[in-house]
């Protein structure tokens, strides 16, 4: 199996993945740790890949999405931004609207608690 | 050879002669701005940055231009 079918299978059985440098519980770079922290935060059920852990997903998931940086989130097999997009996403309240349109759960309290913090 | 922020500004006008552009950064090679611009309108934001940056990628080939970091959007 390539790296790119790989890829593609955790992008299309997860519902949100993201492709992160360390954990969703020990990031490893403050980029990948913003849009973790932002999850987590908002109690979304995510499935976390550890790109420093395979030198194939590493470069894989940049050629999969033709997107030059890491962190790389993916709802419902579509990329949606790394880490400056995800975050106006949440600061405009547009990541709340695309959860809720693909069926995302997460904590709507949560989100706004981030907006308010950051307005 | 070092790019300078006007210079990134005129190219992206080029492509985008209507857009208001805003483009910060005086060490040469990583910048940061903001275009916004009516024919992202109805594109999520990966399609307007893949737009924006298909203009200055023979700039990021060259090795002129290290990074930009780009925040898009349509007017309101």
């Amino acid at each position: 199996m390539t790296a790119q079918d790989k890829i593609n299978d955790t992008v299309t059985n997860n519902n949100v993945v993201l492709f992160m440098k360390g954990t969703k519980s020990m990031p490893q770079c403050g980029f990948s740790s913003r849009v973790a922290g932002v999850l987590n935060f908002m109690g979304v059920d995510y499935h976390d890949i550890n790109v420093l852990a395979d030198d194939e997903i590493r470069q894989g998931i940049k050629d999969y999405s033709d997107w030059p940086t890491i962190p790389q989130l993916y709802v419902k097999g579509e990329f949606v931004g790394g880490c400056d997009i995800i975050t106006e996403m949440t600061l405009s309240g547009e990541l709340d609207t695309l959860f809720a349109e693909n069926g995302v759960t997460f904590d709507k309290d949560a989100a706004d608690k981030i907006r308010e913090a950051n307005a | 050879m070092p790019i300078t922020a006007h210079e990134i500004e005129a190219l992206l006008r080029q492509s985008f002669p209507e857009a208001q552009i805003r483009i910060e950064g005086d060490d040469g090679a990583h910048f940061q701005g903001m275009v916004v611009d009516e024919s992202f309108r109805g594109m999520n934001r990966v399609q307007q940055q893949r737009a924006v940056m298909a203009v200055v990628k023979p700039k990021i080939d060259s090795g002129e231009l290290h990074a930009l970091a780009l925040t898009t959007k349509a007017p309101e």
